[in-house]
């Protein structure tokens, strides 16, 4: 940015500092946003809130402390306080587009660190859009670095000729529209090949490998144009990497951590064959840390097969981490002068060092890259080789756009638990407020728009004394057909819910599985959503171990195999009451997720959490 | 006698009173303006890259603490160099500025220092028709698509004249009418790190962000330093022929109060090192040749 010759009285200048300077104050000491308790109190300091990707935020709370003691801090008279907290990188975007107005985004951030500067071209894109200024426009520092890569269990890799043998998205596409699967590469045994690829609407994986898809078929590095989007080539090659994703999903950890548990099983190599992640899960992984977060007392444990990074052939994009200072309305000069002092401090060597440590790559080229990033841990540092420019703004908007229609179809059944405990307040302290099942309604309701009109869902409630002679532990409402005929019908049955007896969780998530698995569609990710917040209860307390146990076997059992017909269990635990670790057994049996929504008021974000999963 | 006494009297209040007026219109200016021309030191703007020389020449008392930036966008334009005394930016800026000026905006730049413009080149991405040895023909001649070389941003100071010797080499002997524009623009439009971004930038994407960029254009200290750093290894810094020298110039603003003893070497001293950090070896080179002002201003409408 460019400053101006300025001709401005120094009174004036004064009186504006004054203005500014308590302006800061009054946003520092208000801000009560979700900062990291750890940093403690930044006291009478103006208060920097730095909205970061969930991959860094542990990094970043450990720079800004450093920084926060540090000289560096001071400005003027004054000092700044950086306060980072972890934003997943789309709905940043998506907040800052819509002036991060809405609740639970946390404070208005002054710096905003998505995990890749498309976002940045997507926020302004969208601001653009709506004819409101940019609010990204300013070159950013990337400060680390990190590739997009196809993770890839090694001996699947050494199959496709790793590490002789380049590779990239056209094998991909081969192996996923091949009917033999791994049997073209002699190993029959690992059945089909199947892709994890995260949703591109929330991750920056899936992002990256979305543009990454789309450059592969064109044979550019730069340049992709939407006129590229609409050849029928690229949109056919699209479609089949799409058609081997095993589901998608907000984050890589859920096919990290499913890998990671399928390892310890022996059965990792049947999970999934690839999954689109950054080369920093891939040494996480490795490492024994699958979610690239170490809890307390947490113990490494080495995957027996371990992952390695294949650098797409056609190029790959990093994700670079950038650095915004954001020209938002609620950001003023101190808070600029605070976040540029900090931009600076954690660009320099002693921080660098630190970041290396997390498994990124150093943006400043005075220092060594080292290990992690070794093949010690299946990543190449000299590698990729070729990279990729990240589309212009409009051209990404269309891509994601496309991206809806090319995604794998999905074949879902909503199964809402009515049970009488639904009809509790959502929260205990507003009795007269909204009841579980109110906020349960809300949320399933506005994520329906999250399926494509040839999505097929249907749409099933549970819990005891249904049906003519009150006999029936469910009732389905709706059939399993196209979203194009469903959605408003649902809409309307969903609201017409109220809270009725009691809980047989484990009886009817068995016959809601069973009846997917009779309908298996091969070529759609076939799920099963249940949302419960109790625990089993169906007035045959004796047969609940045996029941659960009966459940369970029968998950795995239709999951693992070559002739497995994977239904995934995505099961969303609601309120406090609800049976978290049944759910996560249940989850993990079909090597879906589970989701906590032990706060009722987080159901919508949750529940839209859960459908990008399709 | 009293006739001689009353005129003494006169000038003399008249002396008084032209002082006090000076006075009284200097502290309005020091109010009123970001320059310190009541203190006697220049007030220097520096272009965006050469930020750091314009502090460390400021932290010594050498300019005014008050160092805009300015770049050639507004070089020209007189309500933003009006309270100038000086510019710190790489030749011919000054000229290409003047050329775009009413009135003459620059005097003659005095010289700070210089550098060949050198290649840094990835080692495992050497531009094909590069592989024998680097001219700026072959890099000129070089697909954009098959490689991308950073070049400058013609629209900065810094990025025109790294531009300058492959535009050269796209022409006839430096005329205009013969320049090669779209060739030339594809070369601009080829790298994968935006356009706007200086030889630094550049470069640290080369070194940093492995397929980014095959090679950059940049003065020799700047691109010998990135080539040698923690990461050797991932690139060399190379001579292309042949040589262009990549100069640093302190150009006074035509009609301003003077650059006071910044005219020689000694009196920069304190910039030595940010002119080194900037690529540049202090107190050494010459200005331009008399026609590359002209032909950049030419190259800048045509592809800035």
């Amino acid at each position: 940015m460019t400053s101006s010759v300025r001709s401005t009285r120094r009174g004036v200048v004064v009186g504006l500092a004054v203005m500014l300077l308590a302006a800061s104050c009054a946003s520092g000491s208000g801000s009560d946003g979700a900062g990291s308790s750890d940093l403690g109190d930044p006291g009478d300091c103006t208060v920097i809130d730095m909205a970061v990707s969930s991959e860094k935020a542990d990094l970043l709370n450990a720079l800004a402390k450093t920084f926060n003691a540090s000289s560096e801090a001071k400005i003027g008279d004054g000092c700044v306080f950086v306060r980072p907290f972890s934003k997943a990188s789309g709905g940043a975007a998506q907040a800052l587009a819509d002036g991060w107005r809405g609740e639970g985004e946390g404070p208005q951030p002054v710096i905003w660190s998505p995990a890749s500067s498309s976002w940045g071209k997507i926020l302004d894109q969208r601001l653009a859009d709506s004819g409101q200024p940019a609010m990204a426009s300013d070159k950013p520092v990337s400060f680390q670095l990190t590739p997009l890569v196809i993770a890839m269990p090694k001996p699947m890799a050494q199959a496709l000729g790793y590490p002789d043998k380049p590779v990239g998205w056209a094998d991909v596409a081969k192996l996923a529209t091949s009917k033999d699967g791994w049997a073209a590469y002699g190993h029959p045994e690992w059945g089909a090949f199947k892709l994890g690829k995260t949703n591109p609407n929330y991750s920056t994986s899936g992002l990256s490998s979305l543009i990454g898809q789309a450059y592969a078929t064109t044979g550019k590095t730069r340049g992709l144009t939407s006129e590229d989007l609409d050849d029928p080539k690229t949109q056919a090659f699209a479609r089949q990497i799409e058609s081997a994703v095993v589901h998608y999903g907000d984050i890589t950890g859920t096919f990290l951590q499913n890998w990671f548990r399928t390892d310890r099983e022996g059965t990792s190599l049947l999970y999934a064959s690839a999954v689109a992640v950054e080369e920093k899960s891939v040494i996480d992984y490795n490492k024994g840390n699958p979610d690239g977060v170490l809890e307390p007392g947490e113990k490494l444990r080495t995957p027996r097969i371990p992952l390695v990074a294949i650098y797409p052939k056609e190029g790959t994009v990093y994700s670079d981490s950038p650095l915004y200072v954001l020209d938002a309305p609620w950001v003023n000069s101190t808070e600029r002068a605070g976040a540029a002092a900090f931009i600076k401090a954690i660009q320099r060597p002693a921080a660098q060092k630190q970041i290396l440590t997390f498994g990124f790559r150093p943006g400043n080229p005075d220092v060594a890259i080292g290990s992690p990033i070794s093949s010690k841990y299946g990543v190449d540092p000299d590698q990729p080789s070729k990279l990729l420019q990240v589309p212009d703004p409009k051209v990404m908007l269309d891509l994601l756009t496309k991206w809806r229609e090319q995604r794998k179809g999905a074949r879902v059944l909503i199964v809402l638990d009515v049970s009488g405990s639904m009809k509790e307040p959502a929260d205990p302290e507003n009795p007269d407020g909204p009841t579980k099942l109110d906020l349960a309604k809300k949320a399933a309701v506005e994520s329906l728009d999250e399926f494509k009109g040839d999505d097929e869902v249907g749409f099933r409630i549970f819990t005891t004394n249904l049906g003519p002679n009150q006999d029936q532990n469910f009732q389905d409402l709706l059939p399993i057909r196209p979203m194009s005929q469903n959605r408003e019908p649902m809409k309307s049955s969903i609201r017409d819910q109220f809270p009725l007896n009691a809980t047989p969780l484990y009886l009817s998530t068995q016959d809601a599985y069973q009846d997917m698995v009779k309908g298996y569609d091969p070529t759609r990710i076939n799920a099963v959503v249940l949302l419960t917040d109790g625990v089993n209860d169906d007035d045959d307390n004796i047969a609940d171990d045996r029941q659960l146990s009966t459940l369970l076997n029968t998950l795995r059992n239709g999951t693992e195999g070559e002739t497995a017909k994977p239904v995934r269990v995505f099961t969303i635990a609601y309120g406090k009451e609800a049976d978290q670790d049944t759910l996560q057994r249940i989850a993990q049996a079909t090597n879906a997720a589970a989701y906590d929504a032990s706060n009722p008021e987080t159901i919508t974000k949750v529940f839209t959490a859960v459908l990008s999963n399709f | 006698m009293r006739q001689r006494v009353t005129a003494i009297l006169v000038a003399l209040a008249l002396v008084v009173g032209a002082a006090y007026l000076r006075s009284v219109l200097h502290d309005d200016q020091a109010d009123g303006n970001a320059t310190n021309h009541g203190s006697g030191t220049p007030v220097v703007a520096c272009t965006p890259d050469l930020q750091p020389v314009c502090d460390a020449l400021a932290a010594k008392g050498a300019i005014a603490a008050h160092t805009p930036t300015l770049d050639l966008d507004r070089a020209s334009d007189p309500a933003a160099i009006k309270d100038l005394d000086g510019w710190i930016t790489w030749d011919p800026a000054p000229g290409i500025a003047d050329a775009d000026a009413t009135d003459r905006a620059w005097d003659q730049p005095l010289v700070m220092g210089s550098a060949p413009m050198v290649l840094l080149v990835a080692d495992n991405a050497r531009p094909a028709s590069c592989r024998a040895k680097v001219t700026w023909g072959c890099l000129a001649g070089s697909a954009p698509t098959e490689t991308a070389i950073g070049l400058g941003d013609p629209r900065a100071a810094e990025g025109i004249v790294r531009i300058a010797p492959v535009a050269t080499e796209l022409s006839t002997d430096r005329d205009y009418t013969t320049l090669n524009s779209n060739k030339l623009q594809a070369l601009l439009s080829g790298p994968l790190v935006a356009v706007g971004e200086d030889a630094m930038a550049q470069g640290t994407a080369l070194i940093t962000q492995n397929g980014s960029l095959a090679g950059v254009v940049g003065p020799k200290l700047l691109m010998d330093r990135l080539a040698s750093g923690p990461r050797a290894g991932r690139a060399t810094s190379e001579p292309v022929t042949p040589r262009f020298d990549a100069t640093v110039v302190l150009a006074p603003r035509a009609g301003g109060d003077g650059i006071g003893n910044l005219g020689d070497c000694s009196g920069r001293a304190a910039a030595d090192a940010a002119l080194r950090g900037a690529g540049v070896e202090p107190c050494t080179g010459k200005l331009a040749a008399d026609d590359l002002a002209g032909f950049l201003y030419q190259v800048r409408k045509k592809v800035g």
